[in-house]
Formats: structure tokens, C-alpha cells, sequence
């Protein structure tokens, strides 16, 4: 046995002088969609009050047009749109923090977010605290089992891949509009909108007890705050929404009873054709968020009533938001400035 | 809680520490039992309760059988754990099945039955630790061994972590008797434990995930996809599915040896085979032989007429193909491999290779005709493979329509070479699979393919080190569950 745990002992003294090395090549991609968080805290924090904020995933970074929305609720937009491997807990306290009386929030989850298995990787939240450590304060309990189930392999991959061929991401200006907008769609994949599934192969609804109770939970500090919380489930195309219709209403059912935020409107409602749809089963394309846009206006309207401020007339054209430099945290990569600079 | 976890990473040393620092039988047996419900309940916490049932059923059914003389009692005893055993299984796994087609087959004769389908999670290894209980209160029933007074080496034998929700599917007179005395630690059998564990996964991480990544689209629109893109999907599968499986065996056995616990092989080369009989002697071995004794030899086996024989051969498969799961793909699935097994049963001159002969013939090359055989067995169990992936009846045959009318169409190879070329990790992944033909044919005298014991010490770790590493690099961060999970 001694022998054994030696030579244990040893081969992992090994393999983390690998680590090791990998990490000394590997360079955290301050471009790359983990960014994003940062930038989109920004213009959160920048936005004046009375802000809409749009928490979910990618239908929701692509979802909506805000300059729509702003001219016609008149509150400032914040498009928190993240990515859904983040985890709903996750994103939800991330703008906790940031929110001002006077604002209001729309959530905004797809319906595979409130059963099992839901299969989704959580190493974005790994990438999100490398770029910036201190936003490992919105960890919490319920992500500690995706994180290690879903989360550190997938990042040991990402990190052991980009350490060996490093991929240069994009950049951030060519990612989000003032509101946190997508500023330019992915290139269309139809046949990914037909084949993708609406639910993985086995799944099934669950009480989603926990993310109720921790939903129902901020609606009420959020209420104490002044601030108005809305649930809203994204656009789906309209057949496949027809195929899974059972499906749908039981998630709906379950999560809904008992559910202190008020829901704008249900999947079904949300609906569209096939053709609105870019390269995903929830991702709209411009036509999509034209319809969801309106939707949402309409549906805003109603419940906020005479609460919300008047519509505004915008003079300024929709424009690209600057990359945030106050933390310093944006600069572009080494590798990037090295290129930059003219060769001596 | 899955293998191919950072989870598990820490589990398993954790559980090492704890087993190997204990002293006795019983405390050996205690962790075990605990850090197996920890494992079975990381996925869900209720489905222990379901174990334990299982595990008390036919833990009380053993002791009423070694008590009881009476035929009449052994046989309502022996019905009762089928009835617990079989009823837990068709609740969760068949229920929606047969709700579903009695109301269709109503439905076909005028009359409406609105069906009654229930939202179930299946538990995860429900079929695989149903089997395994089973097999103990066979035996017993059968006299083939004494049943066990101590519910502590019960319970460990039917919740050993390692094999318990995805195999192999052990047989109590050989897995219990080893929870049945103080196991001793071999270093030997450790270190080659853990080489069993990395090359497990490496097959699965490098490539069954990645070969996914071939399949998926393939078989979730057939109609989108010419004949050669299809037939490329479907033998990416044939390997998709082996090396998922294989992996998990792998892992499994070798967590196994680094508990002392020997469980028993349950993949030995199957595409080397050279008729469809030998690939089912060499393909999940641990049910192959669980439906050959508990099924088809009280059939009748192969000592009956040649009809009837054929039909025990058929039955078995069909049964075999609804293990797997409720639907009629599976059926036909299970039906095919049979119709396809039962020539080579029924042959006078048959050849019967067992898993420990060497796939292939023990030559460094095969000879063409050996080859022709190895391919052609090779696409009969493809074309079975079809059915078992195909998500409905209708895609099935829509992809072997594809495949016959399109093999030679020279737009559908454009568009082949075209996903081929442009598509890096499709590449990558192609030549990584051909590669690991070769090492698993190189290797295929051995019981893995990782047994390289006798290579210098300073080679070896190179080896291993630029296995983690490579996997890590082609790993997919997304990582699928294991296959057979959903069994």
C-alpha cells in the first residue's frame, strides 16, 4: 500500500507540473464571451435609473430590441442576457446588487431550466471569476453540485485546448450595443433550429421547488426595494412548441403554482414560426425580435400600467458601447497589445 | 454520480483513503455501502429508497428459500421477487409502452381508451441492479448456492458503486463471496486497476463524446442527410456506442481491482468478430450470459428441435432487445440480431470462439478472408445498430432506404468529403478512431488495452501522462452521459 501511495503521490506531482506548465501558456481570453459579464455589469451600474433589466440567457441576449423597448416603456434597458450555462441562481444574484429603486426586472428562463436532466455546463462561471475573482461572492449552495458535476472538467479542457492552440475570440465592440444587446447575430443555421431539441432525450418536469422558492424569495426583497419583477418565458418556434405542447404546460403548471412573480406571458403566447428563428431553438432572429420586442411592450404596458415613465423620443442613434476600462480589467490580452504595437 | 466528473475524481481517492484504512470484513463492507449511496443518491436521493427495496426483497426471499422445503412456497417465493423485482422495472420502465399501444390497438378496433402515461424519471441502473438481485434468488432457487445471512455483504452486492448503475451485471457466486472475507490490497492489481480506469476514459472523453458530435445531427433529421452521411453517422455510432460502454465497463472493473473486488469482463474486442454469434460472445458479456442462463437454457437452449431452438435463440434476443427499452425499435432491434445469430446456433460444424480467444485469429494481420468476415459482420450488426439509435421506426428506415438506394450517388459523397474537410473536429476525430482500431487490434490478446505492465517504468508514465493530457485536449466540453444510463 505504502508503495502504492508513493508512486500515487508521485505521478500526481507529475501531472501537476503539467498543469502547471499549461497554465503558464495559457492566457484567460478577456475577449471571449465570459467578458461579456463584465462588460454588461458596467453598463448595468452606468445605465440611469429607471432601468428595465433583462435577466436570462442567450434568448435573452438576442432576444429583444431595447432601443424598441426604451422608446416605447421609457425606461433604460439593460440587456443581462448571459449565457445559460451560468445557471439561473447565478444570474439572478448578479444583478441583485446592482438594482435601483425604480427598476424593473424581467426573468426570463427557457422551460429545459425547470426540470432534470438539465445536462447544461456550468464552467462559465469559472471563466466569469478568473476575469474577475470577486464575483465568486455570487456563488452559491446550489451551484456547487453543476459546478463540480459540469463545471471544472469542462474548464480544464477549455484551458488545456487554449494553452495548446490558443482561439482568438472576437471583439467586444462587435458583441454588444449600448444596452447589452447582441449587436450582430450569428451567421443563420437552419438546420440547427430544426434538429436541436426543445428537451434533452429523458427529461422530464420537476417542482423546481428550490428556484421557486429562491425566485418568490428576491421578488420580495426586490418588492421591499421598489423594484418590479416580472417572469417571462422566451420564444420558441411554433411547431415544435406544438410537438412538446404537454410537455410545456406541465413545466408551466408546476413552476407557476405557487410563484409570487408575476408571469407576462407563457411559452405558447410567446410562440413564433419557424422562420424567425437564426441558429438555436430559442435564439430570434431580427423578424423574431421584432415580434418578441412587441410582445413584451404590450404585455409591460399592461402591468406596470400608470407606474411606468413616459415614452421617450430617442435622438440618438442606437450605438456600440465602449469596451469598460474603470476596473482595468478589460485591456486586451498581451498577446493582442504585442500586435499591436508597430515592429521595431 | 458520473465517472467522467471532477466529482468522482475527488470521490474515489476519498473512498480509497477511508476503505483501505479501515480494518475487518464488516467496516470494509460499511463504507462500501455508504459510499455507494452517496454515489447512487448524488443523482437523486429518493432512488436510494428504490435500492434498498431491492435489496431487501430478495435478501428476505434468499432466507425464505433456505428455510423452506416445500416446492410450493420456494415457487411463491421465487414469484414474489419476480413480481418486486419485475413489477419496479415495468412500473418505471414500461408502463407508458404498454399504456400506449393498448390504447392504439384499442383505438384500431373502435373503441377510445384515453391513455394513462406517467411522467417518470427512470431510475438510473434500475434494469442493471433488478438483474442483478435477480440472479441471486435464481441461484438460490436453483441450489446453486446458499443464500446469505448477512445483510451487510448483501447490500455490498448489490450496490457496489462502481458496477451499480451501468454493469457489468455480476452473478452472486462470484461477486458475493468476495464481500465475504477481509479483501487484502494487491498492488499489482491497483496499478493496473487504475491504467484500466485511464484507458476507460480515454475511449469515452476522446471519443464517444466526440463521435456524438457526428451522430446526433444525423439521426435527429435523416431526411436532411444524403446516403453516405447517414452510413458514416451510423458506423460512427457502432463505435460511439462501443466505446461509451466499453469505457464504462472499464472504469467500473477497474475502481473494482482498487478495492480488491474482481468483477467480470464484459467487452472483449466485439468488432473482431467474424460471425454475429461470436460478436454476442464478446459484446456486453455480463447480460449476454445472464439472458443465456436465466432465459435461454430453461428455454430449452440449444438441446431442443432445431425450430424450436431457432425460436429460443430469437425470444432471447427480442426479450434482450426490450431490456433495453420500451419500444418497438428495440424489439426489432433485438429481433434482427437474433435472426441473424440463429444460423451459426443452429450450424452443425460451428465454431464456437469465447471471449478468451484471440479476435481475429492470433496473426499480426488478418488474412482477406478473415477480413471480409470481420467487415461483413460488422455491417450486419450496423444495420441492426440503426434501429437501436434511430429515434422512431420511420427515421430507421428512412436512414437504411438512404443508405441502399444512395451508396452510390456521387452527390451525397460530395457532400461527405465536404463535412469530412471543412469540419476540423470531424477530422480529428476520424483519425483518432482509426488509431484506436489499431492499438485496440495490436492489443487484442490482452484483457484491455492498456496493459503495458512489462514497458519501463519511465515509458509508462510518459504514456499515461500523454493519455490524461490528450483527453483532456479532445475531450468535448460537453460531456454526455454514459449511454447506457438510460437502460
Amino acid at each position: 500500500m505504502r508503495r502504492f501511495v508513493i508512486k500515487g503521490l508521485l505521478f500526481t506531482l507529475l501531472q501537476a507540473g503539467v498543469l502547471a506548465g499549461v497554465y503558464w501558456r495559457y492566457e484567460p481570453q478577456l475577449l471571449a464571451p465570459a467578458g461579456v459579464n463584465l462588460m454588461k455589469h458596467d453598463i448595468l451600474e452606468r445605465q440611469p435609473s429607471p432601468r428595465l433589466v433583462l435577466v436570462g440567457g442567450s434568448s435573452v441576449r438576442q432576444g429583444t430590441s431595447s432601443r424598441e423597448l426604451e422608446r416605447a416603456l421609457g425606461y433604460h434597458p439593460v440587456n443581462m442576457g448571459l449565457s445559460i450555462h451560468l445557471g439561473p441562481y447565478w444570474q439572478v444574484r448578479e444583478i441583485e446588487p446592482y438594482l435601483r429603486p425604480g427598476d424593473v426586472v424581467v426573468i426570463s428562463f427557457q422551460p429545459r431550466v425547470f426540470g432534470e436532466p438539465t445536462h447544461t455546463r456550468r464552467d462559465d462561471i469559472l471563466y466569469v471569476i478568473e476575469l474577475r475573482p470577486a464575483y465568486a461572492r455570487f456563488l452559491s449552495l446550489q451551484d456547487i453540485k453543476p459546478l463540480l458535476d459540469r463545471g471544472v472538467l469542462p474548464y480544464l479542457t477549455y484551458v488545456v485546448n487554449q494553452a495548446i492552440t490558443p482561439r482568438e475570440f472576437g471583439s467586444l465592440r462587435n458583441y454588444e450595443t449600448t444596452y447589452g444587446d447582441l449587436a450582430r447575430l450569428p451567421p443563420d443555421d437552419p438546420q440547427a433550429v430544426r434538429w436541436l431539441r426543445m428537451f434533452p432525450e429523458h427529461w422530464r418536469p420537476c417542482r423546481a421547488a428550490g428556484l421557486r422558492r429562491f425566485l418568490n424569495r428576491f421578488h420580495e426583497r426586490c418588492r421591499a426595494r421598489g423594484v418590479r419583477v416580472f417572469f417571462s418565458f422566451p420564444s420558441a418556434p411554433t411547431p415544435r412548441c406544438a410537438e412538446n405542447r404537454e410537455l410545456i404546460e406541465e413545466v408551466e403548471r408546476r413552476f407557476c403554482t405557487g410563484l409570487e412573480v408575476p408571469v407576462l406571458n407563457r411559452t405558447m403566447e410567446a410562440s413564433l414560426p419557424m422562420d424567425c428563428f437564426n441558429d438555436a431553438l430559442f435564439h430570434v432572429d431580427r423578424k423574431g425580435q421584432r415580434e418578441r420586442t412587441a410582445m413584451l411592450i404590450e404585455r409591460l404596458s399592461a402591468a406596470l400600467g400608470a407606474d411606468a415613465p413616459a415614452a421617450r423620443q430617442l435622438t440618438e442613434p442606437g450605438r456600440r458601447t465602449e469596451p469598460p476600462r474603470r476596473r482595468g480589467r478589460l485591456e486586451p490580452p498581451p498577446r493582442e497589445r504585442r500586435r499591436r504595437e508597430p515592429a521595431r | 454520480m458520473t465517472f467522467t466528473t471532477f466529482t468522482f475524481v475527488l470521490f474515489l481517492p476519498l473512498v480509497f483513503a477511508v476503505y483501505w484504512t479501515v480494518k475487518g470484513r464488516r467496516a470494509q463492507n460499511a463504507v462500501l455501502i455508504a459510499a455507494s449511496y452517496v454515489f447512487y443518491g448524488w443523482w437523486d436521493w429518493r432512488f436510494c429508497s428504490l435500492l434498498i427495496f431491492s435489496s431487501l426483497l430478495d435478501f428476505g426471499v434468499g432466507i425464505g428459500l433456505g428455510r423452506c422445503e416445500g416446492r410450493r412456497v420456494r415457487k411463491a417465493l421465487l414469484g414474489l421477487s419476480l413480481l418486486g423485482n419485475l413489477g419496479l422495472l415495468g412500473f418505471f420502465k414500461y408502463f407508458n409502452f404498454f399504456a400506449e399501444n393498448l390504447s392504439a390497438l384499442a383505438d384500431s378496433v373502435g373503441l377510445y381508451l384515453s391513455p394513462v402515461t406517467l411522467r417518470l424519471a427512470l431510475p438510473v441502473g434500475i434494469s442493471f441492479y433488478t438483474f442483478q438481485t435477480l440472479s441471486y434468488t435464481f441461484d438460490v432457487y436453483r441450489g446453486k448456492m446458499l443464500p446469505t445471512r448477512r445483510l451487510i455483504d448483501y447490500m455490498t452486492y448489490v450496490s457496489f458503486f462502481p458496477q451499480l448503475v451501468a454493469g457489468p451485471i455480476e452473478r452472486a457466486p462470484r461477486l458475493l463471496p468476495q464481500f465475504m472475507e477481509e479483501r487484502r490490497f494487491d498492488h499489482d492489481e491497483a496499478v493496473d486497476g487504475c491504467r484500466q480506469m485511464l484507458w476507460g476514459f480515454f475511449k469515452k472523453l476522446a471519443l464517444a463524446d466526440n463521435l456524438a458530435r457526428i451522430v446526433e445531427p444525423a439521426y435527429a433529421g435523416p431526411e436532411l442527410f444524403g446516403g453516405p452521411r447517414l452510413a458514416l453517422a451510423t458506423v460512427c455510432f457502432a463505435f460511439q456506442i462501443y466505446c461509451d460502454f466499453s469505457a464504462y465497463s472499464d472504469i467500473a472493473i477497474g475502481a473494482g481491482r482498487l478495492f480488491g473486488v474482481r468483477l467480470m469482463r464484459n467487452f472483449a474486442y466485439p468488432y473482431f468478430s467474424q460471425t454475429v454469434a461470436e460478436f454476442w460472445r464478446r459484446w456486453h458479456i455480463s447480460l449476454a450470459t445472464w439472458f443465456r442462463d436465466y432465459l435461454y437454457i430453461p428455454l430449452g437452449g440449444s438441446r431442443v428441435r432445431p425450430l424450436k431452438t431457432a425460436w429460443n435463440v430469437l425470444l432471447t434476443f427480442v426479450v434482450s432487445g426490450l431490456w433495453h427499452g420500451a419500444s418497438w425499435n428495440f424489439v426489432i432491434w433485438g429481433g434482427l440480431n437474433g435472426l441473424a445469430t440463429a444460423p451459426a446456433v443452429l450450424s452443425p460444424d460451428r465454431e464456437r470462439k469465447t471471449p478468451q480467444d484471440v479476435p481475429g485469429g492470433v496473426r499480426a494481420l488478418p488474412g482477406p478472408l478473415v477480413l471480409l468476415k470481420m467487415l461483413r459482420t460488422f455491417a450486419i450488426i450496423c444495420v441492426g445498430w440503426v434501429f437501436f439509435r434511430a429515434g422512431t421506426l420511420r427515421d430507421a428506415v428512412l436512414i437504411l432506404t438512404r443508405m441502399a438506394t444512395q451508396a452510390f450517388s456521387g452527390a451525397g459523397y460530395r457532400e461527405l468529403a465536404l463535412y469530412v474537410s471543412e469540419e476540423a473536429a470531424v477530422h480529428r476525430t476520424l483519425i483518432v478512431l482509426a488509431g484506436f482500431v489499431l492499438v485496440e487490434w495490436w492489443q487484442r490478446r490482452r484483457d484491455h488495452v492498456l496493459s503495458i505492465g512489462r514497458l519501463p517504468r519511465p515509458l509508462r508514465w510518459v504514456v499515461y501522462t500523454a493519455l490524461i493530457w490528450g483527453t483532456l485536449y479532445l475531450a468535448r466540453s460537453r460531456t454526455a452521459e454514459f449511454i447506457y444510463f438510460q437502460f
